[in-house]
């Protein structure tokens, strides 16, 4: 038997959290971005719910952003999303302005 | 506080932010009820206001300037006494408290009102926080961005008492300023009390590049050792965020695969500061990074707190660079 923290307003925060704006989203999404040759960059999106459909994603992506971009499927991390170019600011406004995932879901890392 | 009500009630204050004023005055005020509405401004010792006001106006620059000094000095002891802060009689400029303690016969002396100073400080500390946020931060160096740096100067560099230099009939005294003011003259007297302790300089990064494809971080061992962390702990960090892998030299630098310029670098510290130096219930800098039972633990120096933080992970690493010769090397480690 398990115990749930239940706070005073009787809402279980767990169920709460769960059930959450019903949004897949449910990991933390990392925005990273790598060094190519010279002063090429690959962006990558680490960590977006298995219930989207990333293809369709990047399909979008790629016409707005101006860049190519594909899905990696990798044993440890799923599916992952790499842009061509330094594509870290539009790939987040973009998770936010579609509402894949919320801001504090988005980590951005690099400089 | 009554010197800053008084201040601020004598000379007309052209700029000023209500909410902050409100607050600052309730916290000095000791929870009595002093606030009051401008309409209520004019009883309070307007004398002098209306004597400053005469002096700015004459048009020949130096005399004003040297009698407002003087005006100034005069008002400046009154309310902050002699030069070492003693002789602050601290009833007389605040109308309200006067009327209130009267009955009870006021002999505020002056260990009284400096231990009411120190309890007050502690709250406003409270208040503080806010506008402090910008002080608070960790200087990475000097050449932290401009606008970055502008905020952080302490108001001791710039001139004291600002207004001096200034048409007072039209410009009067800044909010700012006068704020700006009252916490240096706190600070000063307070020295404990500041949040010197919370300040954590950091050398700032020396970034060199090496050919076309590396850069050399070459004073990454001393960073690591102002930040009081394991030189391997920072490196991890700094090659997943930048993406990157590199070794470190025989001199204490690190060489890493890229190209990255000091800005960039800077941002990567900071960021490494906010997650695994700062403490997070008292945000200061001095803590030091144990492992157990395979968590890492942030523990604070200074109020012994501690909060677990997460292991670096790497993440997902794109392949970039000479596939082939990748797969090649795959097939020669694993060929059973
Ligand atoms: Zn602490």
């Amino acid at each position: 038997m398990t115990s749930r923290v239940v706070f005073d307003n009787n809402i279980d925060a767990f169920d709460e959290a769960q059930n959450d704006d019903k949004c897949p989203q449910k990991e933390m999404v990392h925005i990273r971005i790598q060094q190519r040759n010279g002063r090429k960059t690959l962006t990558t999106v680490q960590g977006l719910s298995d219930e989207y459909d990333l293809k369709k994603i990047i399909k979008v992506c790629k016409r707005h952003f101006a860049c190519n971009g594909t899905v990696v499927d990798h044993a440890e991390w799923g599916e992952v999303i790499q842009f061509q170019g330094d594509q870290r600011a539009n790939i987040q406004r973009f998770l936010l302005g579609v509402k894949l995932a919320r801001a504090e879901q988005i980590k951005v890392h690099g400089f | 506080m009554s010197m800053l009500w008084h201040y601020c009630a004598a000379y007309s204050i052209k700029q000023r932010s209500t909410i902050r004023y409100n607050g600052i005055f309730r916290y000095w005020g000791e929870g009595e009820s002093l606030e009051m509405s401008d309409a209520e401004l004019p009883d309070i010792d307007l004398t002098k206001k209306k004597k400053k006001k005469k002096t700015a106006a004459p048009l020949d620059v130096e005399d004003t300037t040297d009698q407002r000094k003087i005006l100034d000095d005069a008002a400046n002891e009154d309310l902050f006494g002699g030069e070492d802060g003693s002789n602050v009689d601290v009833t007389k400029f605040d109308e309200t408290l006067k009327k209130k303690k009267k009955s009870k016969k006021v002999t505020l002396d002056l260990g009284e009102g400096e231990e009411d100073l120190v309890g007050d400080l502690d709250e406003l500390s409270l208040d503080k926080k806010k506008k402090k946020k910008n002080k608070a931060a960790l200087d990475i160096g000097a050449s932290l961005s401009a606008d970055g740096l502008e905020k952080t100067a302490e108001p001791g560099q710039k001139s004291e008492r600002p207004w001096l230099d200034r048409d007072m009939g039209r410009d009067g005294f800044l909010y700012e300023e006068l704020l700006d003011r009252v916490y240096a003259i706190i600070n000063k007297n307070n020295p404990s009390s500041g949040e010197s302790s919370q300040k954590l300089v950091v050398p700032p990064p020396k970034l060199a590049r090496i050919g076309t494809k590396k850069t050399a971080f070459s004073n990454f061992d001393a960073t690591a050792k102002a930040l009081n962390r394991k030189s391997d702990h920072l490196l991890l960090y700094i090659f997943a965020e930048l993406g990157t892998t590199g070794n470190q030299d025989a001199s204490g630098g690190l060489i890493l695969k890229g190209k990255f310029v000091n800005k960039a670098m800077e941002k990567v510290l900071k960021a490494y500061c906010k997650e695994y130096v700062q403490c997070k219930t008292c945000k200061s800098y001095q803590t030091s990074l144990e492992k157990r039972d395979r968590l890492f633990f942030v523990k604070c120096d200074i109020c012994q707190s501690e909060r677990t933080v997460v292991a670096i992970t790497k993440g997902f690493q794109a392949v970039v660079g000479k596939r082939a010769r990748i797969k090649a090397a795959a097939a020669a480690a694993a060929p059973k």
